[in-house]
């Protein structure tokens, strides 16, 4: 896997950065004490990481929890997907639960990811769905007996 | 606190291991065990939650059933957690997450069999080791274990937090810019010695903090869905067949006793944290994997599939159970939700935890241990037959493996507290978690400072005010000196040359 | 004490593994309980996490609850913010008493001094269905500083300082400590961000600190505490406690020892409203805009609950007070609370800025 540089991640880290630090000026001298060293060092720290990124070449290799290398399996599949498309994936989950609820959202993300991601049949992806929906509603809702948030489109029925 | 003397400590284990093993007595603790196991290996679901939802029921108990059962509870739940966590890089509860960080790369390298047999020894062994440094030292700890306050909680969080340094292989300047956003997001919310809200974005949500689940949710569970799919890694393991699987439950047993200094060691860092009244397990879990990392030093891969990084953290977390229990009875300190509604089961029964009990029926505490440490084997025992189904799991294809494991993540995330705000909170977390493994940002100083954050912040404070206020002197305390020297130790010693041994 | 006989209760482990399992639907209500309310289950949110006073009360109330209204009622711990999370989440929902819960009546009244976000109106954004029991707050030394009586405690610190230690800001007993100063012309030294109370407690047993103001009855079973004075109004039921100093009222330290205040005058004043803040105490309550029938239904089962011989004898054991107090006389305290109130915005800011730095 190629990989670039991360100045852009690097650069969002530096304002997450200077978010934290212009929120820790305004605390107290306690509230402070360990947030304004940290903060400081961070932002340095980064700031050093942005003149590396500018003078070092494009790493290479991908990276492990840890950040070393991470081994390449012998049957990795050839074509690298595209990163973006595989977030837009996972990202899909949040959006379809606010849509249409934690157990909803969930199991219709399952249905459309065995269906168009992993290409199972439809009766599989339906299954699939449903199951996985199953096991939201029977942890979440039976078990914990918390009430199952409902989406957005609940929300306008109710609403309207 | 009436001093206890050795024999009599020795004569209420034997008594109270009687009980245990007393007809029909076992059953409650493998009864317990197997509803803990059950129940474990469903995220969100910890040993509390399933304590609390019991108790009703245990109204009408008497001492010894609730004993027998709750011990088992504590017990039975924590080898379960840890096989999400080495499979799906999903951590079951806090304590079980430290065990994610080389059991994962482990499953990724198709040791998967490896990692959970090597996962539920170092349990079951760490618990034994923890249960019977307890009964030797319990006369020591019980006079000891209640002076341990805030300014050895603060130098038990510096230790942990300097050994992440060693953690960090990659670059220190990307390791030490993690560590310092995992302190400041622990930091998030309400503080609790000046009532100012930091970093809340003017939200009431983050008043109460950033979750730890959520957190570690995202930045281990989600963000390596998002990388098995941008991959277009087929299963888990990179392989299709089991029996091209590598690792075997023999390797994980062996593990344990070719590393059995790091398991010993562990085991020690994790009852000495355990007797401390009021610091939990995951801290424990993260403390012993950091230790492990540093005495590795230069020849550890940790991160990246050590076995070492399963020993530690599993070893720590069990020994470190036995020794919680004796603060809470002993002198009322809870060290987890788990071990404060044990106390909240027994109160119903008119039993108070504190002198009387240490002293007059030092067999029921010890039937409580013993019915743990039962329960840890037992859990352990059944682990490792269940290891080679579990392994399987890992050639399950990703696009059939990604839906469950998101669902579970969303479970996992939302049962922390109950809130859907958690859920999204994980998956900023879960894309910030992918970026930063693209771009060899390393996650484990951040996850390190997260947990031991709010630990170092508080006991900083508390420390320094008790300490202007004349209630304890820093300079004189022995027991800051020797984590001082440990500390020194820990930045001296990898410097030094190496004796050959340990490797993985 | 041998308890060897466990056979016989076996059953109730695999009863606790049939929690697993679904929870079996209930029948439809009869109709004369409760019309208004629907065959669904109640949700009963509980704003900390299990273990705690409150969410003991609440898995006390859900049986009887249960039976006395025929629905199902489900527990659910919604812990954060001190129980504020929940009691956002029990203000919002719809009117029709399908969530309910339990609220830090008092927490809610304090902690807008401190933290202006959180701001509530009692009166307004909940249903009151009945008050539970009032908070007992209690100023407790260790038994190590030698002080057994709230007098030798005035005559020695008097001009020198009292170290206490709490949990937190937002809490009642940062109030309550805040004013001790005003009271006695003691300077009084927080040491706050302990985890809970019983790590106070135990900083006090090892002489870390000098005390504390709590509200958990049950530990001045504990030899090793001396509580030395009560604040609010009348005891929560606990005859340990009765034999404390009160600082209000006819037989109230203020009547009978007036010498011990730096300004009897005002602390006579100081003393009134600090009862009646924390007698608002822990309240049952709903959203509000309930339908009037279903309200009355709802105030009427749950009195009924709160007079079960079966649940008063389980909060006894427990060591749970109870003092069920109607919605109307719940109504007559807030309205005093909320005008005591601003009589302690310059004690919490006083004491917000010395421990900023």
């Amino acid at each position: 896997m190629s990989v670039g540089r991360g100045t852009g991640f690097t650069l969002a880290l530096l304002a997450v950065g200077v978010v934290f630090l212009a929120q820790t000026i305004g605390l107290s001298p306690t509230g402070r004490r360990v947030a304004l060293p940290a903060v400081a060092l961070v932002t340095l720290l980064l700031l050093v990481q942005l003149i590396r990124d500018a003078r070092a070449p494009v790493a290479e290799g991908g990276e492990t929890p840890g950040g070393g290398a991470a081994p390449t399996g012998p049957d990795d599949d050839a074509r690298s997907r595209s990163p973006w498309r595989s977030l837009a994936w996972v990202l899909a989950v949040p959006a379809m639960i606010a849509i249409a609820g934690l157990c909803e959202g969930v199991g219709l993300h399952a249905f459309a990811f065995l269906r168009v991601r992993g290409k199972e049949p439809l009766p599989v992806a339906a299954l699939g769905g449903l199951g996985v929906a199953a096991l939201v509603w029977w942890i979440v809702g039976t078990l914990l007996g918390a009430e199952l948030p409902g989406g957005l489109i609940l929300a306008t029925i109710a609403g309207g | 606190m009436p001093g206890l003397d050795p024999g009599s400590v020795v004569s209420a284990a034997l008594d109270g291991l009687a009980l245990v093993l007393a007809w029909p007595n076992i059953l409650y603790p493998i009864a317990g065990t197997l509803l803990a196991m059950c129940v474990a290996v469903l995220p969100g679901i910890s040993g509390a939650t399933l304590m609390a939802i019991v108790i009703p029921l245990t109204f009408h108990w008497d001492t010894l059933q609730i004993l027998l059962l709750f011990g088992a509870l504590v017990g039975g739940a924590t080898f379960m957690g840890s096989t999400t966590a080495i499979l799906f890089n999903i951590p079951g509860t806090g304590p079980n997450a430290a065990t994610l960080l080389d059991g994962y790369p482990m499953a990724r390298q198709g040791r998967a069999r490896t990692a959970l047999a090597c996962s539920a020894l170092s349990s079951a062994l760490g618990s034994t080791v923890g249960v019977f440094l307890l009964i030797l030292l319990i006369p020591a700890v019980v006079v000891l274990g209640p002076r341990m306050g805030p300014p050895e909680y603060l130098m038990l969080s510096l230790w942990g937090l300097v050994c992440i340094v060693t953690v960090i292989r990659a670059s220190v300047v990307k390791g030490l810019v993690m560590a310092g956003f995992g302190l400041l997001i622990s930091l998030v919310g309400l503080d609790p010695m000046t009532a100012e809200t930091r970093y809340t974005l003017g939200t009431i949500y983050l008043q109460d903090g950033v979750g730890l689940i959520p957190v570690f949710v995202g930045v281990f569970a989600i963000a390596e869905i998002i990388d098995l799919l941008a991959t277009g890694r087929r299963t888990v393991s990179g392989e299709t067949d089991v029996a091209a699987l590598g690792g075997t439950t023999a390797e994980g047993v062996r593990a344990v006793f070719r590393h059995f200094g790091v398991f010993l060691r562990s085991s020690l860092i994790g009852t000495g944290i355990g007797v401390v009244p009021g610091v939990g397990g995951t801290v424990a879990g993260f403390v012993a994997y950091g230790e492990a990392a540093r005495v590795a030093g230069k020849d550890g891969r940790f991160g990246e599939g050590d076995i070492r990084g399963v020993i530690a953290p599993e070893a720590a977390n069990d020994a470190k159970d036995g020794g919680s229990l004796l603060p809470a009875l002993a002198f009322g300190v809870p060290a987890s939700a788990g071990t404060a509604l044990l106390l909240v089961a027994l109160q119903i029964h008119g039993v108070t935890p504190g002198g009387d009990l240490m002293t007059n029926d030092l067999d029921l505490v010890f039937v409580l241990i013993w019915s743990l440490f039962i329960s840890n084997w037992l859990s352990s025992l059944l682990g490792l037959s269940l290891v080679g189904p579990l392994a399987r799991l890992s050639v399950v294809r990703v696009s059939r493996l990604v839906p469950p494991i998101l669902a579970l993540s969303v479970i996992g995330a939302f049962a922390y507290r109950g809130r859907v705000t958690d859920v999204w909170l994980a998956f900023g977390f879960g894309a910030a978690g992918y970026a930063a493994r693209r771009y060899g940002w390393p996650r484990i100083p951040f996850i390190i400072a997260i947990v031991l954050g709010p630990l170092f912040e508080v006991n900083l404070g508390l420390s320094l005010r008790l300490h202007e206020l004349g209630r304890i002197d820093l300079w004189t305390r022995p027991s800051i000196l020797l984590v001082g020297v440990l500390i020194a130790l820990s930045v001296a010693v990898p410097r030094l040359p190496r004796r050959r041994g340990e490797r993985s | 004490m041998r308890r060897r006989e466990a056979l016989g209760r076996i059953g109730r482990a695999a009863l606790a593994a049939g929690v697993l399992g679904v929870v079996p639907a209930r029948g439809h209500a009869r109709p004369d309980v409760c019309d208004a309310l629907g065959a669904a289950p109640i949700r009963w949110l509980v704003g900390w996490s299990p273990g705690g006073g409150y969410d003991t009360y609440s898995r006390l109330l859900e049986p009887v609850l249960e039976r006395e209204l025929e629905r199902e009622v489900v527990v659910e711990n919604a812990p954060g913010a001190a129980g504020l999370i929940a009691a956002r989440r029990i203000s919002g929902a719809r009117p029709d008493g399908h969530t309910l819960g339990i609220l830090n009546g008092t927490g809610l009244l304090i902690t807008p001094l401190s933290n202006p976000s959180f701001s509530f109106d009692i009166a307004s954004d909940f249903t009151i269905l009945a008050r539970i029991a009032r908070q007992d707050q209690v100023l407790f030394l260790g038994r190590g500083t030698g002080i057994a009586t709230i007098e030798e405690l005035v005559e020695r610190t008097r001009g020198g300082q009292l170290v206490l230690g709490g949990t937190g800001f937002g809490t009642v007993n940062l109030l309550l400590a805040a004013t001790l100063e005003d009271l006695f012309g003691m300077r009084v030294e927080q040491v706050l961000g302990f985890a809970g109370s019983s790590e106070v407690i135990h900083a006090v047993r090892q002489g870390w600190v000098d005390g504390g103001v709590i509200s958990e009855e049950g530990i001045f079973r504990d030899a090793t505490v001396v509580p030395l004075l009560r604040f609010s109004p009348q005891a929560a039921g606990d005859s340990e406690l009765s034999a404390i100093p009160r600082l209000e009222g006819s037989a109230g330290l203020i009547a009978t020892r007036p010498e011990l205040f730096v300004d009897p005058r005002r602390a006579r004043v100081d003393a009134e409203a600090l009862a009646s803040v924390t007698s608002v105490g822990r309240l049952l309550a709903g959203p509000p805009g309930l339908p009037s029938d279903l309200e009355a239904c709802l105030i009427g089962a749950v009195a009924r609950v709160l007079g079960d011989p079966g649940f008063v004898t389980a909060a006894g054991r427990l060591g749970r007070g109870l003092q069920p107090t109607s919605p109307e006389a719940v109504a007559r305290d807030l309205a005093s609370a909320i005008a005591a109130r601003p009589r302690f915005e310059a004690a919490i800011r006083r004491a917000l800025t010395r421990q900023r730095g």
